[in-house]
């Protein structure tokens, strides 16, 4: 028995090792478009990384400057009747094994959003390489341009992308979310957008190897990544703006740093960095029209004090609180009512009346939410904390100027519909 | 008829021997195919409540072999059985270790579907089954007390590495996306309960072949329905904190609910995407539970037979589960149907079913003195 | 003629001058004809000595070669000397003949009757000798008056004129020789059948200095020599306690070494006393050349990779052992000692640990756990993650480990394995280079090697870091034995790495943990007290617990006499007495000085 051992081991290992992949016989992925082919249903794009020529350290060879960053990657792209047949035929074409794992981000044309997005969302997300958290966005146009891209700052358009993303304060869809909320009720997918625009690259600088530097700065094209794609079911229907992309993030929780601005009745304006944003969001089932109740929460700081207001003084921090509420609640309403209109329901508010009576929902609104959706009253209140008033809570040029200071009792008067208070005014004269 | 022992009559502490429950219990439910899945796909987000049900549901029936291997201290269940019924417990001892063993070939191919469906895609599973059932077997061959120590660093680790996935889910928890408790029809809730009471009920393997290997008896069960208790929390939290992470529609379309959460969760950039390294600090108590069960399948055998050592069975019989798990079971949806048919059924049969009757027919009998006075 | 005084009084038999009275007469005493017979005995012993070694060496069955071997060597020793002193020396010097290093020097004592000194020159210290032994023999009128006394001149001479303290007497020629051969002379006196070994043993030696592969920074730097006498002292002066029991026995039928087996009675349990003492006991082999064999010869384990046997040079160490209830094996020859039992994790404990704070010690000791299971484990996970796992890897970090493997034409495991064995030939060679140029050769050759084959693209630069910093991280494990039972076993681990990535690293653990677990050293589990778990030791375990903490000693291998602090030896600030009615800040009425 101890002598068959040591044969059943090399018998074992002998046999080869059938997933050993060297690190260089990998192909990394970083970037997928999936675009509706011209001949065939689907049309997949890879961006694909090329390791020699990123930041080549070699010893021996390679002195001068770095290629430049539209070399680094490689854009392969084919077309099938399946993505996994794109996908394979990829795969043949490319001398190394394709790893999705670290794929930053996949875009999908806007074609193919408004054909359906289901089988696509359902292949990445059962496909073993590819990645529940990664990126999902809509591209306006082609998906492929914005793999084309060749952004000044980063290496590739995967980096770009990234840090676009998390500066702002856009609908974060990943593989999984979206195809969480295709499947889930009461709610429908939505991704944030990108497009390209052309931009002017500096003279000189695709210089380094190969061919003229042209006298003329040539074009290349830039990254944007503003708005939003709204989903109905699984077809794209509209896309929004950087407003009610941001109302969407809030109502939906996972928002980052945003910027409101309120502008006094006294005139001038001050800037409320919101810090910390979180959302509740309750939905009443009742006949005829559910309602909708949202009320905002966030956390700030006060900046940018135009308006001479004395920030150390907490009554005048409390009626600027007041003011930026308003602010808020009227600008978030607003955009939920624009998103209304478009008729899909990306909020979750279906989702929410499920959650608070299961029932109900089932028997009575799932069937036409579609229709009620556009229709629900929507109430919007906000609760501001602000915390933090700057460094500089007095205006720069002190004293000549005087700052306002309320008379005690009298706290100034707050506008009802700050929509309608006109930017701009004067600071008093004394 | 004499009895085979463990080898320098190894005892065990019953400390040790409630550890060895998260080995057991642990890595069906979090490590093979389908693990969660055949929760989830019956019961959703209720399938916390179905993990409690099952587990408590289990730690009921445990009660009987529980109470048998007092009855009996130092024999375990299929000796009682060929010492009361003879000709007819020797039939059923063989249906014992039968169902171990096929039992034992399901787990391995799980097992070794879910290494390879997560890390090795292109290898077969024969290698890896073999790799781990070689180690599982020459533990077995060493003893319960070998196995039990070596429990002493796998079990912690099995605990470790699923608390830590569970704490490091923080960031990626979208519990807004759940529906509420008890959203499924009660009659879905039960039929998640089956594969958690299969679960559960493995753990009687231990009150059946471990526990007379227990020095101090009485100190027993605290830890070991204690243990119990804390892997049914454990994995009720973990079911639920999964559907967090992964939505409950995704989580009911995946098999290997676990890995797809190890898959997922990165709270640092530089820290993702190391689902192997959970399934490596996972594997030790997997090899603890093959090298039980293969003890067990041995020692029974061996009893059964009357023979005086039961290690050069430990070989055989691995080899039996090696081979069964990688080329008699067709593939992954009859493990499924397996794990989710057949295996509660027999479970409740052998780990609940059969120790009650036994019980209740000796205590009919008040045979309980004759065989507590006895000895070997 | 010098007298002395002691002792004098009239009419007493055992008086001074009553044993010179017979000591004279005895001495001036003819040999009797009959002696001359009796002293055939040794001659025809010998001779047969003689042909049973030729026999020996003829027969062919080796067991029965053996056996005669012992049997006749064991008659030889229970072979009486004969009173004629002529005999004596004749036997003697066929035994020793062809030995230059034997001396055998005749003379007579001051009264007359003839004898000899014999001894192995090295061995003794001549001057002593001839000081204390030869001389006052010669010279020195023994005693002076007359007396009836039964005493034999052996007994006189033995009781009152050699002047040194370890003198025994030898009847039988075995004991004789042995006492020659272990480095005593040997006084045999005309018409006595007994002879005086005196014990004064003057061989060159080493002196104590610091032991080469255990030094430390903070501790004693005296280490064991090869003499055994010097390392029981050394034992000794750590431990002033007669409990502290030193066991003699001999090992090894041609080399006869000494091996000491030492304790401390009732702290070190009887069983394990005994256990040491049979296996050792039951040892024939020629010559155990150094505690290695006797490491091998009483192991539990014999064929496992990891020592469950602890070596080590420092008397510091040992005595703390000691105190633990273990039992420490000295020999002969060797300034490395054994103590059993070992378990897995006193092989992470160096002596430093006693010598630092407890805080460094803790944080030291856990650093070598980590980095005993990094140098077993870091190779084979990079690799597995490479190859297998390539996703786990940070986007940028494996882009740069792709680019700096460009070109490479190796597979990963296979420059692993390369470079690792390189790793090893480079430190085997190291051993063996003259001081001067080992150290010049071994950097340079490191840096160069690696530098180069980077540059000619044979090995990517990570692999070359990966390897020194597993190198190192098997340089911090105290235990020599146990960093190379884990050098060697990274290499199996680096293998199942290759060929099924993490899964196999897990399974290939498994597997030493598996052995690991099973592995007793003296009955004690070799893991304890990991496995199987006792709480209140494993703290102590990964750290240095304060000495004002160490109440008890371990369980395992102490069982009784278990206390060995008082509790609440903490140090503490003394308490403060309530503040006295009066100004609060301590100027109060007592006078105390001001501020």
């Amino acid at each position: 028995m101890r002598r068959l051992a040591p044969l059943l081991l090399v018998a074992l290992l002998a046999g080869g090792c059938w997933d050993r992949t060297e690190v260089n016989d990998i192909a990394l992925v970083t970037a997928m478009a999936i675009d509706v082919g011209s001949e065939h249903p689907y049309r997949l794009s890879l961006q694909i990384i090329l390791p020699q020529l990123v930041g080549a350290r070699s010893p021996g060879g390679g002195g001068g400057s770095s290629p430049s960053q539209a070399q680094q990657v490689a854009i392969v792209g084919r077309e099938g009747r399946s993505l996994m047949e794109a996908a394979d035929s990829i795969q043949r074409e490319v001398s190394r094994w394709l790893r999705f794992g670290h794929t930053s981000f996949i875009v999908l044309g806007e074609e193919l959003a408004r054909r359906g997005i289901t089988d696509v969302i359902g292949f990445l997300a059962t496909h073993r390489g590819v990645r529940l958290r990664t990126p999902v966005y809509v591209a306006e146009g082609d998906g492929l341009a914005v793999l084309k891209a060749q952004p000044l700052l980063e290496g590739t358009p995967g980096e770009v992308v990234e840090e676009l993303g998390s500066m702002q304060n856009l609908p974060r869809a990943t593989v999984g979310s979206v195809a969480d909320e295709l499947g889930r009720e009461g709610i429908e997918p939505v991704m944030a957008r990108l497009s390209t625009t052309p931009a002017l690259s500096p003279a000189g600088f695709d210089g380094g190897g190969g061919g003229g530097g042209q006298g003329a700065a040539s074009t290349r094209l830039e990254l944007r990544l503003t708005g939003a794609g709204l989903f109905q079911g699984d077809r794209l229907v509209d896309f929004v703006g950087p407003q009610e992309a941001m109302a969407i993030a809030w109502v939906r929780n996972r928002t980052l740093e945003s910027l409101f601005t309120v502008f006094p009745p006294e005139g001038g304006l001050v800037t409320f960095n919101a810090l910390r944003l979180r959302s509740r969001l309750e939905v009443v089932p009742v006949d005829p029209r559910p309602q909708v109740r949202i009320h905002l929460t966030t956390i700030g700081e006060l900046l940018e004090n135009s308006a001479r207001l004395d920030l150390t003084d907490p009554v005048v921090v409390n009626r600027l609180e007041r003011l930026v509420e308003a602010t808020v609640a009227a600008e978030i309403a607003h955009a939920i009512e624009s998103v209304q209109k478009r008729g899909t329901d990306v909020f979750g508010f279906g989702f929410a009346l499920f959650k608070r009576d299961p029932r109900a929902w089932r028997e009575r609104w799932a069937r036409e939410w579609d229709r009620v959706f556009p229709t629900l009253p929507v109430q919007v209140t906000a609760t501001v904390d602000a915390r933090r008033i700057g460094l500089v809570p007095e205006p720069v040029d002190a004293p000549e100027r005087p700052v306002r200071q309320f008379p005690p009792g009298e706290e100034g008067a707050i506008p009802q519909d700050p929509t309608q208070v006109s930017p701009g005014g004067e600071p008093p004269v004394e | 008829m004499p009895c085979a022992r463990a080898p320098e009559g190894g005892q065990i502490s019953a400390s040790q021997a409630a550890g060895l429950v998260f080995a057991i219990v642990l890595p069906p439910a979090v490590l093979y195919l389908p693990s969660l899945h055949a929760v989830v796909v019956r019961a959703g987000v209720d399938g916390r409540i179905s993990m409690l049900v099952g587990a408590g549901t289990a730690m009921l029936l445990l009660l009987v072999s529980w109470a048998l291997a007092f009855r009996y201290p130092g024999r375990t269940f299929p000796e009682m059985l060929v010492l009361e019924w003879g000709r007819l417990g020797q039939v059923l001892t063989g249906l014992y270790v039968l169902g171990l063993v096929i039992h034992g070939a399901f787990q391995a191919r799980a097992f070794g579907q879910a290494i390879g469906l997560t890390l090795l895609p292109r290898t077969p599973v024969l290698p890896i089954i073999a790799f781990q059932l070689v180690v599982a077997v020459w533990a077995a061959r060493k003893g319960i007390e070998a196995i039990a120590r070596i429990n002493v660093v796998a079990a912690p680790l099995m605990l470790l590495g699923l608390v830590t996935l569970l704490i490091l889910a923080w960031r990626d928890l979208q519990l807004d996306r759940l529906p509420p408790a008890w959203s499924a029809p009660l009659v879905d809730i039960l039929r998640g309960a089956a594969a958690p009471l299969a679960w559960f009920l493995e753990a009687g393997l231990l009150a059946h072949i471990a526990f007379p290997y227990v020095s101090n008896l009485r100190r027993v069960t605290w830890p070991y329905f204690l243990c119990l208790g804390l892997a049914g929390v454990l994995l009720s939290g973990t079911l639920w904190i999964s559907q967090a992470v992964l939505g409950v529609h995704l989580a009911r379309q995946s098999i290997a609910v676990v890995e797809k959460v190890a898959r997922e969760v990165a709270p640092v950039e530089f820290f993702s995407r190391v689902e192997a390294l959970y399934l490596a600090v996972w594997q030790p108590a997997s090899i603890v539970e093959f090298a039980v069960l293969i003890y067990g399948a041995a020692l029974v055998t061996a009893q059964l037979f009357a023979l005086r050592e039961y290690q050069s069975l430990v070989l055989p019989l691995g080899l039996l589960m090696v081979i069964g798990g990688a080329f008699l079971v067709p593939g992954v949806a009859d493990i499924i149907s397996f794990s989710t048919q057949v295996v509660p059924v027999y479970a409740v049969l052998f780990g609940f079913g059969l120790p009650l009757v036994f019980l209740l027919v000796s205590l009919g009998r008040r045979a309980g003195g004759r065989a507590a006075g006895g000895g070997g | 003629m010098p007298t002395s005084h002691h002792g004098e009084r009239e009419g007493d038999d055992t008086s001074f001058d009553g044993l010179a009275e017979a000591y004279w007469a005895a001495e001036a005493q003819a040999l009797p004809g009959e002696l001359r017979e009796a002293s055939q005995a040794l001659r025809q012993g010998l001779e047969r000595y003689e042909a049973t070694l030729d026999q020996a060496a003829e027969s062919l069955d080796r067991g029965q070669r053996l056996q005669v071997l012992l049997s006749g060597t064991a008659e030889l020793r229970e072979l009486p000397l004969s009173p004629s002193l002529d005999q004596n020396v004749q036997s003697l010097e066929a035994l020793f003949r062809h030995a230059a290093d034997w001396v055998l020097r005749p003379f007579r004592l001051a009264g007359g009757r003839r004898a000899v000194v014999a001894y192995l020159d090295g061995m003794v210290d001549v001057a002593v000798i001839d000081d204390h032994l030869v001389k006052p023999l010669m010279y020195d009128a023994f005693p002076l008056r007359a007396g009836p006394v039964t005493a034999t001149v052996q007994e006189v001479l033995k009781a009152h004129a050699i002047a040194a303290s370890q003198v025994r007497e030898g009847a039988t020629l075995g004991e004789v020789v042995n006492g020659i051969l272990d480095g005593d002379a040997l006084l045999l006196v005309d018409g006595e059948g007994v002879g005086l070994i005196v014990s004064q043993r003057g061989w060159q030696k080493r002196a104590l200095s610091e032991p080469p592969s255990e030094s430390t920074i903070r501790g004693p730097r005296e280490g064991f020599t090869e003499t055994l006498r010097t390392n029981t002292a050394l034992l000794r002066r750590r431990l002033r306690t007669p409990s502290l029991k030193f066991e003699a026995m001999t090992v090894g039928t041609l080399s006869r070494t000494d091996v000491v087996i030492a304790y401390l009675d009732r702290i070190a349990t009887d069983a394990l006393v005994e256990e040491v003492r049979s296996r050792l006991e039951r040892l024939i082999i020629d010559s155990p050349q150094d505690v290695q064999s006797l490491d091998e010869l009483i192991r539990d384990a014999p064929t496992s990779l990891f020592p469950t046997i602890r070596v080590t040079e420092r008397p510091d160490a040992v005595a703390g052992e000691l105190l633990e209830g273990r039992v420490a094996i000295l020999a002969a020859n060797t300034p490395f000692v054994l103590v059993v039992p070992a378990t897995f994790w006193g092989h992470f404990q160096s002596p430093e640990d006693y010598y630092h704070s407890f805080y460094v010690a803790s944080a030291l000791r856990l650093l070598r756990i980590v980095f005993a299971f990094l140098a077993l484990t870091l190779p084979a996970t990079y690799v597995a993650i490479t190859t297998f796992h390539a996703d786990m890897v940070p986007t940028s970090l494996l882009i740069t480990i792709a680019a700096a493997r460009e070109g490479v034409p190796f597979p990963a495991l296979l420059e692993a394995l390369m470079m690792e064995v390189m790793f090893e030939v480079l430190r085997e060679a190291g051993l063996r280079l003259p001081r001067q140029v080992g150290q010049a050769v071994s950097i340079v050759g490191a840096l160069v090697i690696g530098e180069a084959a980077v540059t000619a693209g044979i090995v990517s630069a990570p692999m070359v870091i990966l390897v020194a910093m597993t190198g190192i991280a098997s340089f911090t494990i105290p235990s020599y034995e146990m960093a190379l039972a884990i050098r060697l076993l990274r290499f199996p681990v680096l293998l199942a790495a290759g060929f099924l990535g993490l899964f196999g690293v897990g399974a290939a653990i498994m597997f030493i943990l598996v052995h690991l677990a099973d592995l007793r050293s003296f009955s004690v589990p070799y893991l304890a007290p990991v496995a199987p778990l006792r709480l209140g030791r494993v703290a102590s375990v990964f750290v240095r617990p304060p000495f004002w903490a160490q109440i008890f000693r371990p369980s395992l291998t102490a069982q009784f006499n278990r206390q060995r602090a008082v509790g609440g030896l903490k140090p503490q600030p003394p308490q403060t007495p309530a503040p006295s009615a009066g100004s609060p800040d301590g100027t109060g009425p007592e006078g105390e000085d001001g501020p």
